[in-house]
């Protein structure tokens, strides 16, 4: 459940056409995050490409996450425009997305946009569900911060406060 | 008094620019004039609202818009909000004893579904799980608040559960198709899931200083098709676009 991302690279001379397929899908955000790729989220698993047909395999974050069909539609435009007209994005459901899969640029990026990343959840320290781990305000970088709600601006995020520079901010919840 | 019936006609988005009897050279509107001649024609009435399910809702309460804050189309007017379970919205003591019972309830069935034969429902099961974990934290939280709260706080998260309790049998009930599915190892055996359940919620009840409310009571059907009234309302709102405009398209 805790594995790292993998992208599988197809068998045969495209390798380095899937590393250049790699790249141009760096320029995919997540709508909501616009400073994430969607590489950088942990949600691009797979990319593959047989015969000028390119399949992407992405998986949701949190179910219901109303940003997929646009991150689809983004994948398909952005690989139309390369010269890749001919796309197929699947979305795979097992095995779960886990916050484990962000990238560690990803993390850094989010906090610098203001948002505390997600802890590692697979050491067991994970802010709200348990209970006693902080959360570092991404503004000032103190540990001295509260939780005001467990459900933020998205789902997968909480609310936060700084009690050091009071500063309110947006957690990223482990999952 | 005597009561009397009125029958009311409003016409939808009608301007009374089109109409004959206001005087339009070319539209013909005979028995709408008809009318208008043998009663009272109107000529400084304005709408409450230039919306129509507002000004509707205006005139059949003899209330601004802003006062029964339907505001547009999407809030149709129907007498009462409708919500989960399609029962009245209530308060935010309901809004969190509903969530409770039915957050205890997803941790035990998506535990259970995780082992589904079927492979795409236990995937399904095993992403669900880790946020519904999140989602039963925080309702239970509001549950102990509330309870071991103020007075009113207290009050009003008892009634919530007294008031929601009846909808609970249902959830450990099933029917013969769920039970071959339950046998073929692809459906959770739902009514193997009320103990832990019962077992779960009186804790918190319990920490909550709250009463368990009386088990006696049941509403029971909706598997069968057969609800509450409050599911009109909740689907004359779910359908309000496709009926308000037939066939429209984005």
């Amino acid at each position: 459940m805790n594995a790292t991302p993998n992208i599988a690279v197809t068998a045969g001379p495209g390798n380095s056409e899937i590393e250049r397929l790699e790249v141009l899908l760096e320029q995919v955000t997540d709508p909501e995050i616009p400073v994430l790729s969607i590489r950088d989220l942990g949600i691009l698993r797979d990319i593959s490409l047989d015969v000028g047909q390119v399949t992407v395999t992405i998986t949701t974050t949190y179910s219901g996450c109303p940003a997929m069909s646009t991150i689809k539609e983004d994948i398909r435009q952005t690989l139309s425009a390369a010269g890749y007209p001919d796309v197929q994005v699947k979305q795979s459901l097992s095995p779960a997305w886990t916050t484990d899969w962000m990238t560690p640029q990803g993390r850094e990026k989010l906090r610098e946009y203001g948002i505390a990343p997600p802890q590692k959840s697979g050491q067991g320290h994970c802010a709200i569900l348990s209970p006693g781990t902080a959360v570092v305000c991404p503004q000032c970088g103190n540990e001295n911060t509260e939780c005001i709600s467990e459900f933020g601006s998205t789902a997968c995020k909480a609310l936060y406060r700084c009690l050091e520079c009071a500063e309110p901010f947006d957690y990223f919840k482990c999952l | 008094m005597r009561p009397t019936n009125l029958l009311v006609i409003m016409s939808d988005q009608h301007s009374r620019q089109v109409l004959g009897c206001y005087g339009h050279p070319l539209v013909k509107t005979p028995h709408l004039d008809r009318l208008a001649a043998r009663g009272t024609r109107f000529s400084d009435a304005y709408t409450n609202s230039p919306i129509c399910v507002p000004a509707r809702a205006a005139f059949a309460t003899g209330r601004y818009p802003h006062q029964i804050r339907h505001w547009d189309n999407a809030h149709p007017y129907h007498g009462g909000v409708p919500s989960w379970g399609h029962l009245p919205i209530g308060d935010f003591a309901d809004t969190m004893a509903r969530q409770f019972l039915v957050d205890v309830y997803d941790v035990g069935f998506y535990t259970g579904l995780m082992k589904s034969t079927d492979e795409t429902l236990a995937a399904i099961a095993a992403k669900a799980i880790k946020e519904s974990r999140y989602h039963l934290r925080r309702s239970e939280e509001w549950v102990k608040r509330l309870g071991d709260g103020t007075g009113e706080s207290h009050h009003r998260i008892q009634r919530a559960f007294n008031n929601v309790w009846g909808y609970t049998h249902e959830l450990f009930e099933v029917d013969k198709i769920e039970q071959s599915l339950i046998t073929a190892g692809i459906a959770v055996d739902r009514p193997a899931l009320k103990a832990d359940w019962e077992r779960y919620v009186q804790s918190v009840l319990n920490e909550a200083t709250l009463d368990t409310p009386d088990g006696q009571w049941s509403i029971r059907g909706g598997r069968q098709g057969i609800h509450t009234e409050h599911l009109g309302y909740l689907l004359a709102e779910l359908q309000f676009m496709q009926r308000a405009y037939p066939g429209l398209e984005w």
